[in-house]
């Protein structure tokens, strides 16, 4: 049997997505999170499990260094890469927002300042609502832009909604809502066509029992 | 290949075996201009990205472009001499393209190696392009050779009766060639099309793996849009490889679109094991010559030199 490899960052997506997978069988016993071990091989020895960092799984699959990559929906839109997106895993749920001071007209500005960790997605949706933008990247604490003066809004992704909250902010509009998808390389799908539809198959009869 | 070669004869190499067997199949080496006037590839509808072309002004003020296609410049040479096809034609080219990716770190100059066969379309003749294409990655060594067919009667003329915008009919292709069937039904949700049809896009995405299985399904779907044609001549093609012995290299994929919008017919793209892109990329093109008001039927093509060095490097050091 083909051997696949399996990229995801560490984290909470990851976790969830290995009980998926043990749903589906397919169990990696000798994973231990807490360890700084970046590959491990599932009980079965057919999937090796890599993890990289989050923004870079779509650029692994791609590439072909990895068959296949779980990743969320926010970082494939901000990023579009030549993959497959086979499925989507229903997990790591929340939204993109524009999120600002409460009774923020955004329509009334001559011009947007938006901060935000997703410049290439703030800049479509302000584009297609026909808003002139300045948009500043952001790699991270992007609550704050708006509370020192650099942003009028910020684009984001929301979970709960606590950090917003704490810092002054609401959601002002959704951009789109978001979960973890299941990507393919595309000459991995060619090449390794049987397998890789069996690992799908088994994936979504895990997802039925998951949910 | 013998490792110690520098790139250059490396190069050398992998050009000196498609010029080997392009020719033994009776293809004549062709060059064309490296500037060429911008309105060829204006007036030729979408074609090559505008944005993508290297522009230059010469001193009388006309824009040139350096060569961004081969294809396009070997029809309307020909159409200059034949409005219509008299007899078959075979030619192919190995020389630079230069396109501007949006992505800063891609190399505007690469090495573009391909054919045009022109003749009228037949099952025949595309199978047989598709033979070359697969013998060519045979002899540069290759393993794990798969070549993908589609064929534009599922996209292209698909699409062209939804009443779609362009940034809709944009966020529609993105999704088909993502296999995206989780998004595809919200999308469609709002369109203006009858349901048949829309379920029949939806159904694009799985239709894909081998001919037998996917021919039938495809029958599932094509009884409203009289693709039977099109499903016996993909049928037809499919069964000329496997009677080559290539049963195993190919695979269907009707969700395949290329990215030049000339194409009309089937569409191929070749995949080797341990490289993440297709390595080569054809299809039917018989409406480009209408642009130059001829009548020239044809299939071609090409492939990147770089890539196939590249791919060639990644499978010796997963040997080594």
């Amino acid at each position: 049997m083909d051997t696949i490899t399996i990229a995801m960052a560490k984290g909470r997506i990851a976790n969830e997505a290995l009980s998926l997978l043990e749903n589906s069988g397919i169990l990696f016993s000798d994973f231990d999170e807490k360890s700084r071990k970046l590959i491990f091989t599932d009980d079965g020895r057919s999937i090796k499990l890599i993890f990289v960092k989050a923004v870079d799984v779509p650029t692994y699959v791609e590439l072909g260094a990895a068959d296949i990559g779980v990743i969320g929906k926010d970082v494939v839109l901000e990023d579009p890469k030549e993959v497959y997106e086979l499925l989507d895993l229903g997990i790591g749920k929340c939204k993109i927002a524009v999120a600002g001071f409460p009774g923020e007209k955004m329509i009334d500005k001559p011009k947007l300042t938006i901060a935000s960790k997703y410049p290439n997605l703030a800049k479509m949706h302000f584009d297609q609502k026909g808003l002139r933008t300045e948009i500043i990247k952001l790699n991270g604490s992007v609550e704050l832009a708006p509370l020192i003066g650099l942003a009028d809004c910020i684009v984001d992704v929301v979970e709960t909604g606590t950090t917003l909250k704490e810092n002054g902010l609401v959601v002002l509009e959704t951009i789109a809502e978001v979960s973890a998808r299941l990507i393919v390389n595309k000459a991995s799908y060619a090449l390794k066509t049987e397998r890789i539809q069996q690992f799908i198959a088994d994936v979504k009869k895990g997802l039925e029992v998951y949910s | 290949m013998i490792p110690n070669l520098t790139e250059d004869e490396k190069f050398e190499q992998v050009t000196s075996v498609l010029s080997k067997r392009f020719s033994t199949h009776g293809f004549h080496r062709v060059r064309t201009p490296a500037f060429e006037r911008y309105d060829l590839y204006s007036k030729v509808t979408s074609s090559v990205n505008r944005k993508e072309m290297v522009k230059i002004v010469d001193p009388a003020g006309d824009v040139l472009v350096l060569r961004p296609d081969v294809t396009i410049p070997i029809t309307q040479e020909l159409s200059h001499s034949e409005t219509k096809l008299t007899s078959e034609r075979r030619f192919y080219y190995i020389q630079e393209v230069f396109r501007r990716s949006s992505d800063p770190t891609e190399k505007i100059e690469r090495t573009q190696s391909g054919i045009e066969y022109f003749c009228e379309s037949s099952p025949e003749v595309d199978a047989e392009t598709i033979v070359l294409a697969l013998q060519t990655m045979k002899d540069l060594k290759f393993q794990d050779i798969k070549v993908e067919i589609g064929h534009t009667a599922f996209f292209q003329e698909m699409i062209a009766k939804l009443p779609l915008t362009e940034l809709q009919l944009d966020q529609l292709k993105a999704l088909i060639q993502a296999k995206n069937s989780v998004e595809i039904a919200p999308f469609l949700k709002n369109v203006d099309a009858d349901p048949d049809m829309k379920y029949a896009i939806m159904q694009i995405p799985h239709l894909y793996g081998k001919p037998e299985d996917v021919l039938r399904r495809a029958k599932e779907i094509s009884t409203a849009f009289r693709m039977e044609e099109t499903l016996s001549y993909v049928g037809e093609v499919c069964r000329r490889l496997s009677a080559q012995g290539f049963e195993e290299q190919i695979v269907i994929d009707f969700g395949l679109i290329n990215r030049m919008d000339y194409y009309s017919g089937i569409l191929f793209q070749g995949y080797v094991g341990h490289f993440g892109k297709p390595v080569l990329m054809g299809g039917r093109y018989d409406r480009l010559g209408y642009e130059f008001g001829a009548d020239l039927p044809a299939i071609g093509f090409a492939c990147e030199i770089e890539s196939l060095l590249k791919a060639s490097d990644n499978q010796k050091l997963l040997k080594g």
